[in-house]
Parts: structure tokens; sequence; C-alpha cells
């Protein structure tokens, strides 16, 4: 079970928390004028790494925040979490 | 081998067991209002209050009136009897009035079930992963979190808890606590 | 019967508190602090257990949770636990245990013909063997488990109580020997917080099995003074009992604890999982010896040489009267000194090292000790216990001689518990001289000391114990200046040379694996036949798969690879470490998660009056909510048909509670909600209500509800019952991410307001006495929200209908919503007002052709799919708008929304039937839809169905077939979904 670094709450169990997947994928600007494959680029695909990941996760159980979290899909160490609009952290080396 | 009754094994609700035991209580209503606000409305609040709203994350504050309780970055739930429900919506309603806000009326929405008692704190510890430690978690501070399959809000108090659950979930948080009281020697109080 | 093998005095059990337990039926007396095993050798018991494989009788071989054989099954009836380790079973007054795996009896079980026959039970030999014919596998299978295999579970409830606890801890340290304990003591004086768990009943770890000294005086008196420090301070706990079985994320360890065994009655619970997370955790959890493979190792009467030494010094119990100690290391020295010492007598140590030289090898020549250096045992006497070794030099067999002994103390080493850091994502490295793993990469928060990391001196582990725990405090944050533990270990100074861990064979079973009974033939043959990799010779052999884990076995495999494949151990790699370390039963696993605990059950504030009446419940997600309100002797389909009558023809009453329902607010409020759903809302006015359609961003949809606008800026929103949570998370996604130009609030309310709804033609008679809101249809039209009261307590009016009829959505804070129910009852009792459940609405929605989201609509249904084409907004935008027009999303292949009428009326067809055109087409037959609500209309007085079927709308008044699992294909006719009504003229009404 991870212990999620709530930019709000502060650590707290996964079990408080709801994943939502791949961090700032961009909506295509002028999204009504995107053409078919930068729409389903959008809507579909994801990096899916093997290694740091920045991701997206909301503290259902909590203060109903989404924020970012930087986390190594393998070892699951988590580098960062950080509130929309911060400044994105590097991805550690 | 010794001999086993069929109930031996069935702990009895205030059996007595641990030290001094834990006690369950309904708290029936407890007026609460969810309060949504950012900016200069925060302050204003405060003003209607008689204090501050705590911006500090997980903590709560209060006067002889009503404690408000830091839910996130713009919402605070807002505890007060019964009672004083009406007059505290009204008199945010005046205090917010040129201001964009949400005081909504969700007394009716959670039970309150008050844990006391020295082992309030084990009980908890047996279905909710946040740390209790008195330093982490006592009197001035609040959390949210869950307990076994139930969202709770907990509000320390002296010696045990007041946890805040969804009015649906009541029974079975009331029924778990009393399951998990057991050991304890749990006993249901007025 | 008399304890024979107690000795005279020592060991830390009571002699003042003896107890008598059961082991095959034959009582015997042990004392207070034994182990089941402990007690059992006290006796003169070594065989306990047949092999997994062979059946071969098998005697106690470890002295802890190491132990490969001696695997019991204890208590009766329902409180049987198989597989228990005799090593760890707390003895107790009144204990009842029983052997496994054997018939008729453990002495002579029928089972042990497959020894004979072993040749033929190599490595891989199920695969093999049982190939054919097809559908045999499941003969073979139950034949095979019940030759093989382990304990039975029993099949009745488990009585007994299981708890779950988190803990939290600034220090976790796990281990409660020397390197542990002095770890824990430095770690608690800084100031932190510091749990210390244990799988023994006290601290001390190997002290306890030993006789080394601290500070001139008994280690142990040592262990007895830092613990009773440890329990002054505040902030320290210990856990005894309890094994950390499994290291996760972040500093999370999961734990096991078992109860103080008790003899009046039952234990008030049985085990507790702890679930704890620690800032730092310290690994003390020490080394488990490694045993030699050679001919004939399963004696029994041939045990671990750190185990025979244990039970002579925690438990003042002789393994033997005459012992062999078989030795690669000079730490076996020890152990044979302790026996000697205990009064065993040592006929000999065989060492595989030519010239073991240093202090212990003299001390124990100087006792007269033989030692018979460079020999190996290539092979044992006797059948069901010991009666002899026969020894040999290494390089020359035929010198053999027999050694006449009742145990045989093996030691090739030690091997660190290095489980719980593999758990933890730490890799381990090799080390030559220790022919042992060792910790090598760094693991997440955690810190090895002790034994546990290679260091195998009394001094070293002391001395890193005490800095490993202070370093760990102040990784946490307590720099707090503390008095730095100074101890003196006086020890021998050991000989760090490990010999060789396999000794020379002359033919006979070589066991490396005792639990699963894998062999050295076993792997050298899966090497022979191709599995080269450490990974797949396991799989193949399952050596190291058995409930032990391989704790024993995994490294003397290796080095058997090693061997056979010509690379050295680091090449040939290891297999992984994986949770738990120790078996947990499925009990504890289970906890309080039984009978009512399992999941919440929502209960709507009106569930007392539905249970009163005998509502039928239905489980809709977690909420309970009434199925239907049969009278006596009817049955659900009769009540649901009588209830539909009612809302049809006079009035219903529906607990419509469990909507979701979000309070949404804010001057960007009326901007969101024109943003999720895909119809035009900007144009409502406040006061009035509407349906929406809220679509995903791939287009399809997502939720349904109406939405009512109280004010300029500020909406009620009500969603799916199952979306709430989902709906309130989407949006506020969408508001804290992305829309961050509008000011809007949410505030879910489901559970704030109780939801009554009166359906039907009287419900204007029923509800108009009652409130104070004009009721004309002029005055209060179809979707119109209107605030009053209702029977005096404040309402909210929403005139929705999901029924196709007359309706009315009452919402009042929830505390009067059983109040509202029995006043609405009581005044629709002239109208014959009936009470709904979900049954009956499935079939009023279903008659007038509504959707239920999760029916009709499965994530790839868009607006146009379901013939709401003229809802959707032309000119906003809104989300999911872009995926509409991608390509795919109209044409023929879409499917539609449609009604299936059967040719025959009776007829209801099953939901979920699938569609063809043809029914005569050789098969698989192409599939062009489905069936997705189906009920027998009381009202249409038919079988009517709704279905998504490929271009349905093209296709109406078409037949199409529907072939049944369970009779002839069913015809049925595509029409209109919506069966009654059409024209809207009694809902609007």
């Amino acid at each position: 079970m991870l212990l999620i670094p709530c930019p709000y709450c502060g650590e707290r169990a996964e079990l408080e928390f709801r994943y939502g997947g791949e961090a700032h994928f961009r909506r295509p600007d002028n999204h009504l004028e995107a053409s078919d494959e930068s729409w389903a680029n959008y809507l579909f695909m994801r990096k899916n790494p093997k290694g740091w990941h920045r991701e997206r996760w909301m503290h259902i159980a909590g203060c109903k925040r989404w924020f970012y979290v930087v986390r190594h899909t393998v070892t699951h160490r988590i580098a960062a979490a950080y509130k929309v609009g911060d400044p994105w952290p590097d991805l550690p080396a | 081998m010794a001999e086993c009754a069929p109930l031996d094994n069935v702990i009895r609700p205030g059996e007595p067991n641990g030290p001094s035991g834990v006690a369950l209580i309904d708290r029936r209503f407890i007026g609460q209002v969810n309060l949504r606000v950012r900016g200069p409305a925060v302050a204003a609040t405060g003003a209607a209050l008689g204090y501050a709203l705590p911006v500090e994350a997980n903590t709560a504050v209060g006067n002889g009136v009503s404690r408000s309780c830091w839910l996130g970055p713009d919402e605070w739930l807002i505890v007060c009897e019964d009672e004083q429900r009406a007059e505290l919506m009204q008199r945010l309603a005046q205090a917010l009035s040129s201001h964009a806000h949400a005081a909504t009326d969700v007394t009716d929405a959670r039970a309150v079930l008050r844990l006391a008692g020295a082992c309030a704190r084990p009980v908890l510890a047996k279905g909710c992963p946040l740390d209790l430690h008195p330093r982490r978690l006592g009197p001035g501070k609040v959390a949210q979190s869950v307990l076994a399959r139930a969202q709770i809000m907990i509000l320390p108090i002296e010696e045990g808890y007041d946890l805040f659950v969804a009015r649906s979930f009541a029974s079975y948080v009331w029924a778990w606590l009393l399951d998990a009281g057991a050991e304890y020697g749990i006993r249901v109080e007025p | 019967m008399t304890q024979d093998f107690r000795l005279a005095k020592g060991g830390r059990v009571d002699r003042d508190k003896p107890l008598r337990f059961l082991f095959d039926g034959v009582a015997y007396d042990g004392l207070a602090g034994d182990t089941l095993a402990s007690a059992l050798l006290a006796n003169g018991i070594h065989l306990v257990a047949r092999s997994f494989k062979y059946h071969r009788p098998r005697g106690i071989f470890g002295l802890g949770l190491e132990e490969p054989n001696a695997l019991v099954e204890t208590g009766i009836g329902a409180a049987v636990e198989p597989n228990a380790r005799a090593t760890a079973v707390e003895l107790a007054d009144g204990l009842i245990a029983n052997s496994q795996n054997n018939w008729p009896s453990l002495r002579f079980d029928i089972g042990a013909a497959s020894d004979l026959l072993s040749p033929l039970f190599s490595a891989g030999f199920y695969y093999k063997t049982f190939m054919g014919p097809a559908g045999a596998w499941k003969f073979y299978e139950w034949l095979i488990r019940r030759a093989a295999g382990v304990g039975r579970a029993p099949d009745l409830p488990d009585p007994d109580r299981y708890e779950h606890s988190y803990a939290h801890t600034d220090v976790l340290v796990i281990g409660a020997g020397p390197a542990g304990l002095s770890a824990a003591l430095s770690a608690g004086r800084a100031g932190a917080r510091v749990l210390l768990v244990d799988d023994q009943v006290e601290p001390g770890g190997q002290l306890l099995n030993t006789s080394y000294t601290v500070n001139g005086r008994p280690a142990i008196d040592w262990v007895a003074e830092a613990t009773a420090e440890l329990d002054r301070l505040p902030d320290a706990r210990r856990f005894a009992r309890t094994v950390a079985f499994g290291a996760y994320d972040h500093g999370y360890v999961a734990c096991v604890e078992r109860a103080v065994p008790v003899t009046q009655g039952h234990v008030r619970w049985r085990e507790r999982i702890w679930h704890v997370r620690a800032t730092e955790i310290v690994l003390a959890a020490g080394a488990i010896e490694r045993p030699i493979i050679f001919d004939g190792n399963d004696r029994p009467g041939t045990m671990l040489a750190s185990a025979a030494r244990g039970y002579a010094n925690r438990y003042g119990v002789a393994s033997g009267r005459r012992a062999v100690v078989f030795a690669n290391n000079d730490d076996a020295y020890r152990s044979a000194l302790d026996l000697a010492e205990a009064g065993v007598e040592v006929a000999a140590i065989v060492d595989l090292r030519p010239d073991p030289s240093g202090t212990l090898p003299a001390l124990a020549r100087e006792k007269g000790i033989r030692v018979l250096s460079g020999h190996a045992v290539v092979g044992t006497r006797g059948r069901a216990r010991l009666k002899a070794v026969e020894a040999a030099p290494i390089d020359d067999a035929s010198r053999r001689q027999v050694i006449e002994c009742d145990l045989l103390a093996v030691s090739g080493g030690w091997n660190p518990a290095l489980h719980l850091y593999a758990h933890a994502g730490g890799k381990a490295a090799y080390a030559k001289a220790l022919a042992a793993f060792v910790p090598g990469t760094p693991a997440d928060r955690m810190s090895i000391v002790g034994s546990a990391a290679g260091e195998f001196t009394l001094a070293r582990c002391l001395a890193d114990g005490s800095r490993a725990g202070a370093e760990a405090a102040r990784r946490a944050g307590f720099t707090a200046s503390q008095p730095s533990l100074v101890l003196d270990a006086d020890e021998p100074e050991a000989d760090a040379r490990i010999g060789p861990t396999v000794a020379p064979s002359r033919g006979g079973k070589r066991f490396v694996d005792l639990h699963n009974d894998v062999t050295e033939a076993d792997l050298r043959l899966a090497v022979r036949e191709g599995y080269r990799s450490v990974e797949h010779a396991k799989r193949y052999t399952t050596w190291g798969m058995g409930p032990d884990q391989g704790k024993t076995g995994n490294i003397l495999g290796l080095s058997v690879l090693s061997d056979a494949l010509g690379q050295e151990v680091p090449q040939v790699g290891t297999t992984t470490f994986r949770p738990p370390y120790h078996p947990v039963s499925f009990g504890a696993l289970a906890g309080r998660d039984t009978g009512d605990l399992v999941v919440p059950l929502r209960k709507t504030p009106m569930d007392s009056w539905h249970e009163k009446q005998g509502a039928l419940f239905e489980p809709v997600g977690q909420w309970r909510r009434a199925k239907a309100y049969p009278k006596p002797g009817e049955s659900m389909h009769h009540a649901a048909e009588r209830e539909v009558k009612a809302a049809r023809e006079s009035v219903g009453l529906f607990d419509a509670s469990t909507l979701g329902k979000i309070d949404i607010r804010g001057p960007g409020a009326a901007a969101l909600i024109d943003r999720v759903y895909c119809n035009a809302f900007a144009s409502l006015k406040p006061g009035n209500a509407r349906y929406g359609l809220m679509l995903g961003e791939d287009g399809m949809l997502k939720d349904d509800g109406v939405t009512a606008r109280l004010g300029p800026d500020h909406f009620h929103m009500t969603t799916t019952t199952g979306g709430a949570a989902s709906v309130y998370v989407w949006i506020e996604d969408w508001l804290q991410t992305e829309w961050l130009d509008l000011e809007v609030y949410l505030t879910s309310v489901t559970e704030q307001w109780a939801v009554a709804t009166l359906s039907g033609p009287k419900a204007r008679q029923v509800l108009g006495p009652l409130t104070d809101v004009d009721l004309a249809a002029g005055a209060f039209p179809f979707m119109a929200f209107r605030e009053g009261r209702v029977a005096g307590l404040p309402a909210r009016i929403f005139r929705v209908s999901f029924s196709g009829d007359l309706s009315y959505e009452i919402n009042v804070p929830a505390r009067h919503g059983l109040a509202l129910w029995e006043a609405l009852m009581e005044s629709g009792r002239p109208h014959g007002i009936t009470p709904y459940g979900t049954e009956a609405l499935h079939i009023l929605r279903a008659e007038k052709g509504y959707i239920v989201v999760g029916h009709e609509t499965d994530g790839t249904i868009t607006p146009y799919d379901l013939g709401y084409g003229a809802m959707v907004a032309k000119k906003k935008d809104y989300l999911g708008r872009r995926s509409l027009t991608r390509s795919g999303m109209t044409g023929p292949d879409r499917k539609h929304l449609v009604g299936l009428l059967t040719k025959d009326p009776a007829r209801v067809l099953p939901m979920g039937a699938q569609i063809v055109e043809r029914p005569s087409e050789v098969r698989p037959l192409p599939m062009i839809g489905h069936v997705t609500s189906s009920y027998m209309s009381p009202t249409m007085k038919r079988g009517i169905a709704m279905a998504l079927v490929k271009n349905g709308r093209e296709r109406m008044g078409q037949t199409v077939y529907l072939p049944m699992l369970d009779g002839p294909t069913v015809a049925a006719e595509i029409v209109s979904h919506v069966f009654y009504d059409p024209e809207n003229q009694r809902r609007d009404g």
C-alpha cells in the first residue's frame, strides 16, 4: 500500500485516494477543430513508462483535491507531489 | 481439554476487559454546515463566526458556538448545536452576501458517533490507516480518512473521538465499532 | 509418560508448571515455556511427520519458523489448524496435536510405498506421465492430491475471531535478537517511537539458544535489562509472537501476531494482522542455519546443529543421547560444545574442511571430542529413527566407519534471513567467503543489521544494532543526545572459513528441499532437460515452493545448480522471495471482514418502514433497496405487477433517496452545467428542471439525471444511484484542472435529502392536501421545481417522471424522510396508494422506453445510438462533443436502441440474449445486438424488451431471431422502444 504525499493533507495511505492515470496529457487547443488523429491521441494514447511517471491522484477520502505525483512505476518510489498550477518538479535521474 | 460452552467465544459488549474500556455514544443531531469559500470571503466568514477560519490543513478552531473544521483549501465543515444551525446559516448568508460562496446545511447528511475512553484509540486503529498518535491527531486537529469501508471525519476530543459518517453508512459503522470494541469491553452510553 | 530426555537443569522452561498434551492420541507431559517440538523431543519423539511426496518418515529438523518437516495439525473440530510447525506451536495445557499426511498411522503409512517407486516420481513426473487422454487430468489430480500433500483444512465455520490493526512508528525493528534489541533501545533512547516485533514468546533471539556472555554475565541477563529499559520508554512497543511476513511499499510492513494460548475456553482473538507503517525499518531478522547435502540426510534424528543446541540451552532438552556433529564451519563446534556441556555424548565432529584449526576446534579437542577432519557423512542408518551414521574421508569413500548415534547435528553455515529485504526491493549479493547471500543494493527505508547482514559475531551484532537504531532514529527526525550502549561480548574467535555444503555421494537419496521432497538428483535432471534458468528449475522441480519457501533448501539448491551448470552461484542467480515470509491463515487475512461487516449496507431514511412491511430487498451498489413489497403468499413478480398497476391506474409511492445529488453553486454554475451536459441548459430558468445527458470525453453516455435550477447561480443536480461518486469526481476534475475560469462550488447532498416519489394519476390528490404548493398543471407544470412545505416539513418538489405518468419527487431533510413517507401513505390511503419497489420501477420505465445507464448503455453508446440525437446541442461546446464526429461514430455499424416484441406475447426474453438476423446460418452466427431490458408488462399485457441492434432504427418492422440456450430460437419484431403513451399525454397532464 503506497503512502501518498497529498500536497494539502500530508502523507496518507493509498486507501484514501483515487487514481487518475497519466498527468499533463494535453487536450488539443481548438479541440473542436482537432484532427481525428490528435483527438484519438488525447483520448486513448498514454505513455505507460517503466520508470518515472507523472500521474494524477484525487484525495477522495480527504480534501477531494486532484494533484500530481512523480512516481517510479517499478520501485513505486515517490519523488514529488505537486498541486495544479505548480511548476513541474524535474524527474529524478 | 477444558470444557467449552457454545457461547464462550462470543464477546459480550459491556464485558469488562480493557483497563477502562471504551464507550460508544450516538450524538443524534449535530448541526453541520458545509462551507466553500475562497479569497476575501474567508476573512468575511471569520468575522461572522467570531474567529478566523483555520487555513492550516487538518486543524479545527472554534468558540462556544461553533467549531470550524478544515476539509480542504476552500472547504470547511462548521459544527454547532442542532438548534444553532438556522441562525448560523443566516449569519453566514448575511456576511457572505457579496461573495461567491456555498454554505450548505448538511446536518442530516451525517451521523456523529462518539468513541470515548482510554481504549478509543486502539479501537479506531483497527480500521483507520491514519497515525492516531496524540502528537498527530490530538485536540485542535481534525482529519478525514476511512474507517473500514466508510469515509469518516475524525474530530478528536479530550479522550476519544467524534466520528462523522455519512448517514447511510451509520448503521454499518455502528455495528463495526461495537464489534471492534468488544475486545475492550465496549459499552453503549446514552 | 516421563520426559526421559529432559535435562536435569537448565533451559528457560518452568519446571514448576507441567503441561499435559496429546500427540496422535497419546498423552505426554511438557513444561511451560516448551514448544510442541521441544516437548516431543523431551519425550524422545523425533518421528512426527510423513514427507510430502514419498511419505518418508521425518523428524523435527529445526527450532523455529524454518522447520521443513514437522508440520502437524493442532486443535479439534472447527478449531483445527493444519500445517502448524511443531517448532512454533507454543505448548499449552490440553493441547491436541496430530500428525498429517499418513494413513493408517504415522508409523505404518501405506503411502510410503511411493518411496519404493520413487525413481518414477522424479522432477517433471506429472508433466510427463499424466498427459492424456483429454479430461483424465481431473482424475489424476484427485489421485495426486490425495497421495501428496499436507494437512486438511476443517470444513466447519471458524469459531475464532481474527483482528486487524494499524500501527505507526518512527522505527520498526524486526527481530529481538542482540542486534534488534540494541537497535530498538538506541532508537528509543533517541526519543523515536519504536516498535520491536519478534516471532518468539520472549526477546533474545539466538541469545536464548546459545551460551554467550555480555559484559561478563550471561547474555540473557542483558536481554532482560535491555527489555526492561525499552518497556519503560513511553513511546516504545514490543510485539512478541509476531511474525513480520511481508515488507511492502513506503515502510509498510505486515505482521501477524498470535494470541497467548489459553487453557480455559477460547482465546479472545486468535491472530491479529498488524498493518505497520514505519518511517524507518531496521531488519534484524537473524540468520537460518543451512544443512548439508549428503546421502540419507532426512533420517529422523537428523537436525540442524543450531536446533540441537537450542533445544539443550533454551528448553533443557537433549535431542539424543549420543550425537555426531556434521560440520563445514567453526560455529558447529559451539553447538558441539554446548551439547557436551548439557551432557550429550558427542561421538564425533565430522568436518568437511581438511584443517579445522582455530580456537573452537581446539576447545572441542580439549574436551575430548573426536574431530574427523576432511571427512563427510556418507550415509545414515535406521528407519524411523537414526541409529548410526557412516563417515568417510572425502577423497576415499571406501574407508567408511560406522558411528553409532541417535542424533546427527548438521551445520553447513548460516544464511542471512533476507526475505523482507528482498520484499522491500533489495537485491542481495553473494558473499563467497560465507557461501551465502548478504544485502547488496539498498532497500527503501530499511537498514539490515546483525547476522541478517552476514555479521556473525555477537560483538558486531550489538555494536551494529546500536548504531543502526540511532541512525534510523536520526533519519526519522530524532536527534536527542543519548548514552550509547557499551557492550562487551566475550566469545572465542571463530574461523570464518566455510567448507563445501555438499558431501560426496554414494547414490543414496539426498534431499535439497525437505519440505517438497526435492532431491539433488531432481535438480540435476532439470538442468539436463534444459531448465537452465534458476526460476525454471525451481518451477520444474518445485524446489523452494513449499509453505516453508525454501528457508533451509534455497542456497543448497543454488550450489547444486551452480555445479550442474558449471557456473558460479552469482551467475546462476537467485529465486525471488515474495511475501509471505511465513504462511498466514485465511482467518487472519479476512480479519473481521465476515458476516454483516464484509461490506457496508447503506440504508435509506425510510429503510425501517420497508423492512417492517416485509419488503424484498436487492443490493444496488452498497445500497439495499426495496425490490417489491409482496403481500403474504404473493411472489415477487406478482407483487411487482400489482405495484405497476397501482402506479398506472391510481398512485404508487417509491423511495428514491439513493439518487445521487450534488448542490452546485457559484457565478460559474450555469456555464459548468452547460459544459457537462450535451443538451442545452443555458436556457433553463430558475424554478425549472431538465433531463440531462452527460458524456465522457469519448462521446459515450456516462450518466444521466435531472438538474433543477434553484436560482441564477444555484443548481440541484441528480445523478444515477451508482454514478453519484464518479460524477462528483469527474466534475471536480474539470473544475480543478481545466476550467480554472469558473468559480463553482460542489457539495454532495445525496445523504442530506430523503426522496419519496409519488407516481400515478392520483398523485395530485394525494399530495394536494399535504402541501402549500399550488399543484395545478398550469401553476406547476411537468419539469418544474417548487419549494414549500409537505406535511409541515420543508420540502423541495420536482415534477419529473420516470414512469411516464404524473409524478412528483419530494425531497425533505433526511431526518424527516420516514415522517414524509408515512404522511404520504396516510394521505394516499383513500386512493389505494401502493408502495412500489425497484422491480416495478424498472417495468414502468421500460414500458415508457426510458433508459437506465448500465442497462441500455455500456460505455460504447452515444446519444445518437439511443435516438436522443434531437436533444444534442448543435451550437454550444460540451464534454465529448469532438468525439461525436469521429469516424465510426455514425453509420450503419452503430447499434441503435429499439424495442422488441416477441411473436409470442407471453414470452419474456432473457436480458443479455443475443440477436441474429437469420437463425439457420452456419455457426457461429453473426450477432447484431442484444437485449438490454426485458419484462412482462402488466400495462401492455405482454412481454416487452429493449435492445441495442446494429442499424436498428432502419430495421423497424423486421423480424430478428434470438437463439436460446435452453430451447428453440425465438422470433421478435423490431419496434419503437416507447411502448406506453408515446404522446406523453399522461406524463404532462
